[in-house]
């Protein structure tokens, strides 16, 4: 085999490889590059254009590739949604329930009734009306709906609306809470931060998949 | 999906070429070696300018028979804006459309 039917073979083989690595919706583009070798004269440009062919489908298959494609990711998405959603309907529904009198006898956590009793009753509502929020945010993740993003981020925004509304009154007891916890360990803000990161990194990856628009 | 405010040299270089004959429908291969940029840079940039709106492509016999139909590219009204407005931005700049071509190289 001579140099330029090595360089041929090549160019082809490249120019074969990139039309397979490339994702469906860039066929066309694919097929626009590969079509162009055939008009270049020189054997080596034939082959080096080939070779960036291939870069420019390896380059739009990775902008194509989402991580919610793989069912993993959006489990564990789904996962943490859900423990969100849990520890948020938890504390609502004590708060409401202590609230509402359901616990007229037996309040089972006793030493929060000071507490419960400056909390003001919006604060459960909106807590619950987050805690449903994250329960659909689950399900539209498992659905890949388009709107998972939305459905995570007003819950989220809520959550946090309500963590600093208490972190602005002393009585609510939660920076206290947070600064017993920061004396006995000055890593134990870690835990909070850690959690905070990851809902965002969710909504950003959330956001991110809706903004690609990589076939499925 | 926008485009940034100020193009990097290789888009902006492409959109130079484009704009010295906004009728003419070119190859890939033409606006390579007019911009001197390779085909996997090239081919990215075109693909995003096409998905914005700012490129006009289409599939045009070849010339010899027996060769496949090849891609051709030119801009849009919208695009001829883009590069007009790119264009401007550079010449506001100190360097000028010959240095982005040449540096795109």
């Amino acid at each position: 085999m001579t140099v330029r039917a090595l360089s041929q073979w090549l160019s082809r083989q490249l120019v074969r490889a990139a039309l397979h690595v490339s994702p469906c919706e860039r066929e066309e583009w694919a097929k626009a590059m590969s079509s162009e070798v055939e008009e270049i004269p020189s054997e080596r440009e034939a082959l080096w254009w080939s070779l960036g062919c291939l870069q420019a489908s390896c380059h739009e298959r990775l902008k194509s590739m989402k991580p919610t494609n793989w069912w993993p990711v959006r489990w564990a998405m789904a996962l943490w949604i859900a423990l969100l959603a849990v520890e948020t309907l938890f504390s609502a529904g004590i708060t409401l329930a202590y609230k509402l009198g359901i616990f007229t006898e037996h309040f089972p956590y006793p030493r929060n009734v000071p507490l419960l009793e400056v909390t003001p009753l919006w604060e459960p509502i909106l807590a619950l009306v987050s805690g449903v929020g994250f329960l659909l945010a689950i399900v539209l993740i498992l659905k890949r709906s388009r709107v998972a993003v939305g459905a995570v981020v007003a819950p989220f925004a809520i959550t946090l609306l309500l963590f600093a509304v208490r972190l602005s009154r002393p009585e609510s007891g939660d920076l206290q809470a947070l600064s017993i916890a920061y004396q006995k360990s000055h890593y134990a803000l870690i835990w909070p931060i850690l959690g905070l990161a990851i809902t965002i990194l969710i909504c950003l990856t959330l956001w991110q998949d809706r903004q690609t628009s990589a076939a499925r | 999906m926008t485009l940034a405010r100020k193009c990097s040299r290789q888009t902006l270089a492409l959109l130079a070429a484009l704009m010295e004959q906004p009728r003419t429908l070119q190859h890939g291969y033409e606006l390579s070696k007019a911009t001197g940029l390779k085909s996997g840079t090239l081919y990215p940039i075109l693909i995003r300018l096409s998905d914005l709106g700012f490129l006009d492509s289409r599939w045009k016999d070849a010339e010899r028979p027996g060769r496949p139909p090849r891609h051709v590219y030119r801009l849009t009204a919208k695009g001829l804006a883009l590069a007009r407005e790119q264009m401007q931005v550079v010449a506001n700049s100190k360097s000028g459309v010959r240095p982005i071509m040449a540096g795109a190289r």
